[in-house]
């Protein structure tokens, strides 16, 4: 488990009373203040990932979500006894849909609209889901301390059989935009 | 014919209730990249698993299916064009009945109900699965899903590992066939009890 936290320079610049009368004109100012920043596992940050250990054949976990690092991450076949062992991936043209794998909560303050990013080409698309449907235009929001199980959509049209190292940007966004 | 296929399955949900706010901070935006491993395999290798149809005893496979159906691409697709005996289609005014042509296999985790979306199935042809021959009314009325997903009518459900055999086609209307042509016809397998929770 990998807390690590990170405090940043603390030389504070006193402003003491440096009144100058006019305007001043500066190229430049370097001031340093400190930031506190904890960077926290997956599990406990502030926008909390987690896998759901859900059952698989015979109650055993099928492994399609993990958190073997301080990441969550995915393997379709999943990669535990649950998963059926005869099954070796997704098939080619095809939409696939694996429900409650993540467990997305909002351990913010404010809250925030759910949605997912993918820039491969290897598949036709990938994307998270929910019992509602793809998260695309529907974009689930959560209020602060709510949770929300997700899923994967996987769509293979087109795509050519082999085995792909994908990466999905999961995004939290304060709801209404960043602009106040 | 080409098949698309459609595969919706959903893990059963570990209730995931309590979901305790601890941390304090207020963010505005979050931008995680997380790694997703996927294997896209054939039909034969497939959560959903195509296969050439069986004989019973389930140790070869039918004369149909040796004949018309196609799994040396990665999509399985029946070709109803031309038998290795010189036949080169089907008779006009005719029904004509493909039996025993793919066999289906549950290989997720969970029980699905399956068919083919009727929406897509044509006017043409009926597609079925066993002994079920359905009528020219429902259109293939063994396999096909009915009001697909508001309302679905299944009438078949796959445990896991299990097998649903001997899918067929049959052509109820061969004059509206114009000359040599490929439908595409959608074939959805989904968890038992939808995809909600």
């Amino acid at each position: 488990m990998n807390r690590r936290r990170f405090l940043a320079g603390a030389g504070a610049l006193a402003g003491a009373g440096s009144l100058a009368l006019g305007t001043g004109a500066f190229t430049s100012v370097s001031a340093e203040r400190s930031v506190s920043v904890a960077v926290a596992d997956d599990f406990r940050a502030f926008l909390r990932l987690e896998p759901i250990e859900a059952e698989g054949i015979d109650g055993k976990r099928a492994g399609r979500s993990t958190t073997a690092s301080s990441e969550v991450a995915f393997d379709i076949p999943g990669t535990d006894d649950g998963e059926n062992a005869a099954a070796a991936g997704v098939g080619v043209d095809s939409v696939y849909e694996f429900h409650d794998l993540l467990e997305v909560v909002n351990q913010g303050t404010q809250p925030v609209t759910i949605y997912s990013e993918y820039d491969g080409d290897a598949l036709a698309d990938l994307a998270l889901v929910t019992d509602r449907g793809v998260v695309r235009q529907n974009r689930p929001v959560l209020a602060v301390g709510e949770g929300l199980d997700v899923g994967l959509y996987i769509d293979t049209t087109d795509a050519a059989t082999g085995d792909y190292d994908e990466t999905l940007t999961v995004v939290a966004e304060r709801s209404g935009g960043n602009r106040d | 014919m080409t098949n698309r296929r459609k595969f919706l399955i959903g893990m059963g949900s570990l209730a995931a209730g309590s979901a305790a706010a601890v941390g304090s901070g207020a963010f505005t935006s979050v931008s995680a990249n997380r790694d997703i491993t996927v294997d896209v395999v054939g039909d034969g290798k497939a959560f959903l698993q195509f296969e050439k149809a069986r004989e019973g005893d389930g140790n070869s496979v039918t004369p149909n299916a040796q004949e018309y159906v196609d799994t040396s691409g990665d999509a399985f697709s029946v070709d109803l064009t031309e038998t290795s005996e010189g036949g080169k289609g089907l008779n006009n005014d005719a029904t004509t009945i493909f039996d025993n042509l793919v066999d289906v296999t549950n290989q997720g985790t969970q029980p699905v109900n399956i068919g083919v979306d009727l929406e897509t199935e044509p006017e043409v042809l009926g597609i079925y699965a066993e002994d079920v021959n359905g009528t020219q009314d429902d259109k293939g009325g063994g396999f096909a899903v009915r009001n697909y997903p508001d309302d679905p009518n299944w009438d078949h459900t796959l445990e896991v590992g299990e097998t649903l055999q001997n899918i067929g086609v049959y052509v109820t209307d061969p004059d509206a066939i114009d000359g040599e042509t490929t439908y595409t016809v959608t074939i959805i397998a989904e968890r038992v009890g939808g995809n909600l929770d």
